[in-house]
């Protein structure tokens, strides 16, 4: 994408009271970018939002936002959509009134913002259900509801807290692809979300935070290679029971990690990053008879897992490859 | 200020809690209230007044004056006649009378014409009396007249305020701190539940929280305000169409004073909004009203009531002068003088511009401790948290 950040954050710190929420955070977020702040709880994460969003103030650090070559530390409120991470909705008040409410403090006229919310609650499958009020929807519809409050004004960027909290998978599809309209459009948009399969289909760029750090920062693409770095696996399925020497002489290989065995002949085995899947094959192929065989290198939750499973005891090592 | 941004909250607040509807169904209900209470009063004081017959045991010589008081008497011969008519219902009750001025009476039940019947015995036995001590009634009348008092007031600003007056002070004293007690309840519970849910993050990443305060203060000053004008409006209508059926109520003179009314309009709009902001201030500082003991803030409109209620008896008091001009008491106590004493425009000029820089200072200060509950979240922010806060901002 390699254009001028709409977004960039320097060194953003922040204490509440005794507790380090966040400690020198630096993000940049370009024109129609997704950028994934991921990480347990209590990571930052929440707080590295709202320090964004400007509802709270850093200790440290500072924010410039850039359009059409406009520099500013504080964005007028056109440029930007919020969906936090849930209850954002006034509960007395009819969903399209809420929603059009939001569009007139982001900017829009009476009327227009009437319309548009109108379309997005249509664009959502809302449309029979705008007079309503949010108590009567469902969680996900909720949901959907504060995509598009966030969203009706067409920001230049957006701020979205767990999006994918509360949707069935075919809602997590309508958002996905609300998500790739949006930033097709040119919107940069950060998001927090536990959903990583669905974080590594929306996101362009992760930044994974614990104990208010950095751990990583890179693209999807990087956090693969730092996944397959650490080695691949292949899933074995057999048709009999293996005889007993041929997993001794399989572990013994150097290239072979381990192997793990159930009881229903499906076998796992972890291959160093650097194995001759080849010979591996040709040497299970020897001694067994399989019906089913897969290579896999580790999913982002595999490796998120990795990075940050050793956080919670403090003992965790920082992450391999493109680690801030 | 973000003039726009303070409209769009302002509207949408007043909007939010001011449904037409609603009121109109509260006014309905009150005025329905008002003349059913009236048609029952009027139907008791018809039935006290209606004819009565009444049975007659002996000599009363009261005759004449019972007869003017709308008995009408049958002359019974004996007690047990006079009894069985009662029972049986052609009489209402009988009198006995012995000629020496007392009487028995016998109903089947308490009566509401008791009292008419005693005034119209005295009436009657009252020459007699007065006879026996060597008075007549011209003489006894002239004993208990009062001495005549003219009284001329040489303060050209001095209104004579009688009983009318009194009640319309007191009216304007509990609807001004009606609206603010009301007002507060909506303010706390809107601002203290907002916070709780995520929306108050949702509206504070458009606009700060100062054009959110204001924006809030504003709205519900101008509902609560609606709210009371609606009242007033709706129970004049109702008092002048109660004329035209007989429930004549003593209109105070200085109802047709446009100025005082003004001021007293001024006053109110002023006084809603100190107290919301004073409140918006303290909502800003609690996290869950349910486990705060900020709470007790609630009670602090006591205070001008109670003053009010101290200036009543005497509205030209030295005490009653500053509490009229304080920011806190003003709302409550400068109505009762401006119905009952002597508080000009100067004075009501004085309490706003004082009202105007309080109400600045406290929309500014609730900003302010607003902002700084956003980022205590969970947590209410100590006093010395709010003290350097405020000190912060300032330097």
């Amino acid at each position: 994408m390699n254009r001028v950040p709409l977004l960039e954050a320097r060194g953003l710190e922040k204490r509440y009271r005794t507790v380090l929420a966040l400690a020198g955070l630096d993000l940049a977020v370009e024109p129609g970018q997704v950028v994934a702040l991921l990480g347990p709880n209590g990571a930052g994460k929440s707080t590295a939002l709202r320090l964004l969003l400007g509802l709270v103030r850093p200790d440290r650090g500072s924010i410039v936002w850039r359009e059409d070559g406009v520099e500013r530390a504080a964005p007028p409120p056109e440029w930007i959509g919020y969906l936090p991470e849930e209850r954002g909705l006034f509960r007395e008040a009819p969903v399209v009134r809420t929603v059009a409410h939001f569009a007139r403090l982001r900017g829009m006229g009476a009327r227009e913002a009437r319309l548009a919310a109108e379309r997005w609650l249509a664009r959502l499958g809302l449309a029979e259900r705008a007079q309503e009020k949010p108590d009567a929807l469902s969680k996900g519809n909720q949901q959907k509801v504060q995509l598009a409050a966030a969203l009706v004004h067409g920001p230049s960027f957006a701020v979205l807290d767990e999006p994918f909290s509360g949707l069935d998978p075919l809602n997590q599809e309508l958002f996905l692809e609300l998500v790739a309209e949006t930033t097709a459009k040119g919107t940069g948009i950060v998001l927090s979300a536990h959903h990583l399969e669905l974080v590594e289909r929306a996101a362009h760029r992760l930044v994974i935070l614990d104990r208010g750090r950095v751990r990583f920062d890179g693209t999807v693409a990087e956090a693969r290679d730092a996944a397959r770095a650490a080695g691949s696996t292949l899933e074995l399925e057999l048709l009999e029971d293996a005889p007993p020497a041929v997993r001794s002489q399989l572990e013994a290989r150097v290239d072979v990690l381990a192997v793990h065995e159930r009881a229903d002949r499906a076998w796992t085995v972890e291959l160093r990053p650097d194995a001759d899947i080849s010979a591996v094959l040709a040497h299970l192929g020897a001694g067994l008879r399989i019906a089913r065989i897969a290579s896999r290198t580790p999913s982002l939750h595999e490796f998120y897992v990795d990075l940050l499973g050793g956080a919670s005891d403090g003992t965790a090592a920082d992450a391999r490859g493109g680690a801030a | 200020m973000n003039t726009r941004g303070l409209w769009i909250v302002a509207s949408w607040e007043f909007r939010r809690y001011f449904k037409w509807k609603e009121q109109l169904v509260g006014l309905v209900l009150l005025l329905a209230g008002a003349f059913s209470s009236f048609f029952l009063v009027k139907w008791v004081e018809d039935r006290e007044a209606s004819e009565v017959a009444l049975g007659v045991v002996g000599e009363s010589g009261v005759e004449g004056s019972l007869e003017a008081a709308r008995f009408v008497l049958h002359k019974e011969p004996d007690a047990e006649r006079a009894r069985a008519k009662v029972l049986g219902g052609e009489l209402e009750g009988w009198i006995a009378a012995d000629g020496s001025g007392a009487f028995a009476l016998e109903t089947r039940r308490e009566v509401p014409w008791r009292g008419r019947l005693e005034e119209a015995l005295s009436v009657g036995v009252q020459p007699e009396c007065l006879a026996q001590v060597g008075l007549d009634t011209p003489g006894l009348a002239a004993l208990l007249a009062p001495v005549p008092l003219e009284v001329r007031l040489l303060d050209p600003e001095a209104r004579t305020t009688g009983r009318a007056d009194k009640v319309a002070a007191l009216l304007a004293v509990f609807l001004v701190l009606g609206g603010v007690v009301t007002g507060n309840a909506y303010l706390m519970m809107g601002i203290t539940g907002e916070k709780q849910l995520r929306v108050t993050e949702q509206v504070l990443a458009a606009i700060s929280p100062q054009t959110w305060i204001d924006g809030k203060v504003l709205g519900l000053a101008a509902m609560t305000l609606t709210s009371l004008a609606l009242y007033t409006v709706g129970g004049t209508l109702a008092l002048l169409a109660g004329r035209l059926v007989g429930f004549v109520v003593p209109m105070p003179a200085s109802a047709a004073d446009p100025v005082l009314v003004l001021g007293l309009f001024v006053i109110a709009l002023l006084g809603f909004g100190f107290w919301f902001s004073l409140f918006a201030a303290v909502a800003a500082t609690i996290d869950d009203p349910n486990h705060s003991a900020r709470g007790i803030w609630m009670l602090l409109p006591g205070l001008p009531l109670a003053a009010a209620f101290g200036v009543f008896r005497d509205p030209e008091s030295t005490a009653a002068v500053v509490l009229g001009l304080l920011p806190p008491t003003a709302p409550a106590v400068l109505p009762v003088r401006l119905v009952l004493g002597a508080a000009g425009p100067l004075e009501v000029l004085a309490a706003a511009a004082l009202l105007v820089l309080s109400i600045l200072a406290l929309r500014r200060a609730a900003g302010r401790v607003f902002a700084l509950g956003i980022e205590m979240r969970g947590k209410e922010p100590t006093w010395g948290e709010m003290y350097r806060a405020l000190r912060r901002s300032r330097s």
